[in-house]
């Protein structure tokens, strides 16, 4: 939309700079320094993602994702890092209420950012690319979460060896230790906050004024497709996340692997995710048609959750099966809320988002681990194959309710073009 | 040992699938498989000098009888006997049960209606040392203690008819160490006069055909800081050679969480008698999913009859033996829980004769998969039919543009 806005003052030339913005000549930014350029924006989208990596570096199972915008975005990356400090600490001293206070801050700072992040990868990358930068942006994050797996296990064996204790000591030593990617992710928040605030001055962009407020008022404005939306989103992540938290005992005990094997397959998801989310990204920016996109994807989770479920086919199919549906899904479906939502709302549509899928996520992790050990493996399966089901049903009911509104969720890559330049005639 | 996959509900095993619909066939006429309930009596038979318990169980069905007789005589012992008539008794001769050979001291009468029989005899606990485990040793759980050779122990008795359980408590009659100061290690026997499954893990499911044996280890000192244990059983074997072992393995583990196999022992006759159980064993009493242990068997091996604490009444019922079929189980891990946790171990099996019951899935799973995969199904016809239909007349219109 900015850039629409911008296309159209340039052209009718109503603001004196703009025609400067326009001709870029008197200014001779190098390409990497122009807030317009791609090159600029694709730096943007490395720090963009370094932030997303070094949050999931620190959590592997809460799904928090860094954001940025302005300077609230640097609070809130303060408080990511204060609370593994807090975190870290409380394992040190070994004070387990401690530990729990330190993981609420780093919630409170985490979770906060996630809202804005989203939001500001709209109001960059809105147009052709978002789709590929949603992929990105949980690649990095998907590539933090692998290596908090597989680094911090070892991490901790080192620093066992090395002060010849287990224990909390040595817990609170290795989680201090990866508490140097929180800093990490303060200092890109501290340089995207610089780089947003200088786009805006030499853009123009009216940052501040879409996307960032917040009012929980605009709740009941939100059509019928976003509640969709938001359900598929609750219902799909319940079936993936807790499942990987709970994956590692059903692979030793059901298809017999070892610890080491239970882990990597554990881990695989992820593992496919990072290189394989900008392809999908890139795709659905060429194709369009997110429903049927999130439709395929869906589908292939519940065929995956069957396969583990019934049979005792080799579970690497399956997994592999859910990492790219995982990937396709999330490149699909996040940027769909921006084809529904006006841009004042989008804000409020993106944190409610994130917030309910954090809520069905924590109430579902305790819901799973509660079935897993009165009922089993079987039963925990079937649970998370009804939780994909009842997605599916919700995206069946989307596409429905797209198709009798004529709505644009679906529309082709060509079809949104031709709507974009509809518009700006 | 044959290990055999399953891809459907329930359990299929290795033994070719027509070989059992063959013995649920065949054995139907005899009425001696799949009774559906049987009128179980249980009664303590004293005798000799120094009073000694033979605990005898009979479930009687429509035309058939079986008959367990358990004993503290010698090594714990169960006689398994199944019988085609509904009056058939045991007679019991204490001065030969009693006496150096006890051959025919103990018998079902009248012989000839003798289906099955077959005996087991739970010889030693067996103690490991896990910290000391080397990988090209030939023991997997550890450099092995002396065990405790389950003939020197001493045992008591308690009866309940209401519940139709027995319990036999037993400790070292030498004790010089003082292990079982404080400990006991004790055999509780359950028979069932239907089909049900019990409310505790590993929730095995019985028959009118079955009674269920529990070992449990409470309150005995272990002789190191992380010691498994473990549990020698002989049997008979069947002539040609040992009766197989099976691990059969499901998708379904809804009864016992986190256990998708289930170990079976088939005596190879017709009719068969089974010993079945879950790999698990469970260090707490509570039986929750962390304090499962896992549980190994060993294969079946020849042992020479006087390599093990003879049973007098095996002996009295089968003659003398050369050899048995021996083999072991081994509670725990190194790592995990243990039985160092609390000092309580606790392992339950089924012995029966017949068809081994089997587990299928449970209504709850069938309804929620049928409702999980047939609403988006049929929203998606519904819906497409409406929107086809719909479409009709709205591009009649356009075309009349």
């Amino acid at each position: 939309m900015e850039e629409e806005d911008e296309e159209a003052r340039a052209l009718l030339g109503d603001r004196p700079e703009g025609d400067s913005a326009v001709r870029g000549a008197p200014r001779a930014l190098p390409a990497l320094c122009d807030p317009s350029h791609l090159a600029h924006r694709l730096v943007v989208l490395l720090l963009m993602c370094f932030l997303g990596f070094a949050t999931f570096a620190m959590t592997a199972l809460l799904p928090s994702r860094l954001r940025l915008n302005g300077w609230g975005t640097v609070i809130f990356s303060s408080f990511v890092c204060v609370g593994q400090v807090i975190f870290a600490l409380g394992g040190i001293v070994n004070a387990f209420w401690l530990m729990e206070f330190g993981r609420f801050v780093f919630g409170i700072g985490g979770e906060s950012l996630a809202v804005a992040q989203n939001t500001y990868a709209v109001s960059w990358f809105k147009g052709k690319e978002l789709n590929l930068v949603f992929g990105l942006q949980l690649s990095m994050a998907r590539i933090g979460s692998t290596v908090n797996m597989n680094l911090m296990g070892w991490l901790y064996t080192k620093i066992e060896t090395s002060l010849g204790s287990a224990g909390h000591l040595t817990l609170g030593v290795t989680l201090m230790i990866g508490g140097v990617t929180c800093i990490l992710s303060l200092l890109c928040a501290l340089v995207l906050a610089y780089l947003d605030r200088r786009a805006e001055k030499i853009l123009h962009k009216e940052q501040g004024k879409t996307g960032e407020v917040v009012k929980l008022t605009d709740i009941k404005d939100f059509s019928l497709p976003l509640w969709l939306i938001f359900l598929i989103c609750v219902c799909y992540y319940a079936a993936v996340f807790p499942f990987i938290g709970l994956g590692k005992v059903f692979f030793i005990e059901k298809f017999g692997f070892s610890p080491q094997s239970a882990s990597a397959i554990n881990s695989i998801v992820y593992v496919i995710s990072a290189p394989m989310s900008p392809v999908f990204g890139l795709l659905v920016d060429k194709t369009g048609k997110n429903i049927i996109w999130v439709l395929c994807a869906v589908a292939t989770t519940l065929l995956s959750h069957m396969m583990l479920a019934f049979t005792f086919w080799n579970p690497w199919i399956a997994m592999c099966l859910l990492g790219l549906s995982y990937s396709l899904l999330a490149c699909a479906l996040w940027p769909m809320v921006a084809f529904v939502v006006p841009e004042h709302q989008l804000g409020t549509a993106y944190g409610f988002m994130q917030s309910i899928q954090n809520l069905g996520l924590a109430v579902i992790s305790i819901l799973a681990g509660m079935i897993l050990d009165s009922r089993g493996y079987l039963l925990l399966e079937v649970f998370f194959i009804a939780c994909v089901s009842l997605s599916l049903l919700a995206v069946v009911g989307l596409y429905l309710v797209n198709r009798a509104r004529g709505g644009n969720l679906n529309y082709s890559a060509k079809q949104r073009e031709e709507l974009k330049l509809s518009h700006t005639e | 040992m044959c290990r055999c996959w399953e891809l459907y509900w329930g359990w299929v095993p290795c033994a070719p699938t027509p070989w059992l619909l063959l013995s649920l066939v065949c054995a139907a006429p005899f009425g001696l498989l799949g009774e559906e309930t049987r009128k179980v009596s249980m009664e303590v038979i004293s005798g000799g000098p120094n009073p000694q318990n033979l605990l005898h169980i009979w479930a009687v069905g429509t035309n058939s009888t079986l008959h367990y007789v358990w004993s503290t005589l010698g090594p714990p012992a169960v006689v398994l006997v199944a019988t085609n008539t509904t009056q058939s008794v045991l007679s019991v001769n204490w001065s030969l049960l009693l006496s150096p050979d006890p051959d025919g001291g103990l018998m079902v009468l009248p012989k000839d209606s003798i289906q099955f029989s077959s005996a087991l005899v739970f010889t030693r606990l067996l103690e490991f040392d896990s910290t000391k485990v080397s990988e090209w040793a030939a023991q997997p759980s550890g450099k092995p203690y002396p065990p405790y050779s389950l003939a020197e122990f001493s045992w008591n008795s308690s009866l309940d008819q209401a519940t139709l359980s027995a319990a036999f408590q037993g400790h070292p009659v030498d004790d010089p160490s003082g292990a079982f100061a404080n400990g006991s290690l004790a055999f509780k026997v359950k028979a069932f006069s239907g089909s049900g499954r019990p409310a505790q893990p590993p929730r095995l499911l019985h028959s009118a055909d079955t009674c269920q044996l529990e070992v449990a280890l409470v309150g005995a000192s272990p002789r190191g800081n992380h010691s498994l244990f473990g549990l020698e059983v002989a049997t008979l074997d069947t002539g040609l050679s040992c009766p197989p072992m099976k691990e059969l393995r499901s998708i379904d583990d809804e009864y016992a969480p986190a256990v998708f196999q289930l170990d079976q022992l088939l005596w190879d006759s017709s009719p068969s008698g089974f010993m079945q159980w879950r790999p698990v064993a469970f260090s707490q009493k509570q039986r929750s999913r962390e304090s499962a242990l896992p549980c190994q068997a060993s294969s079946l091996n020849y042992t020479l009859a006087h390599l093990l604490p003879r049973s007098p009444v095996v002996q009295a019922f089968f003659g003398s033996q050369k050899n048995f079929c021996a083999f072991t189980l081994t509670f725990g891990a190194p790592t995990g829980p243990g039985y160092w946790d609390q000092h309580y171990l606790s392992w339950s099996m089924l012995l029966g004769v017949g068809v081994p019951p089997v587990d299928v899935l449970s209504p709850l799973v069938l309804g929620i998969m049928a409702v999980a995969l047939g609403t988006p199904g049929l929203l998606l016809l519904g819906g497409g039919l409406f929107l086809l239909l719909r479409h009709k007349p709205y591009s009649e219109y356009q075309s009349i543009n």
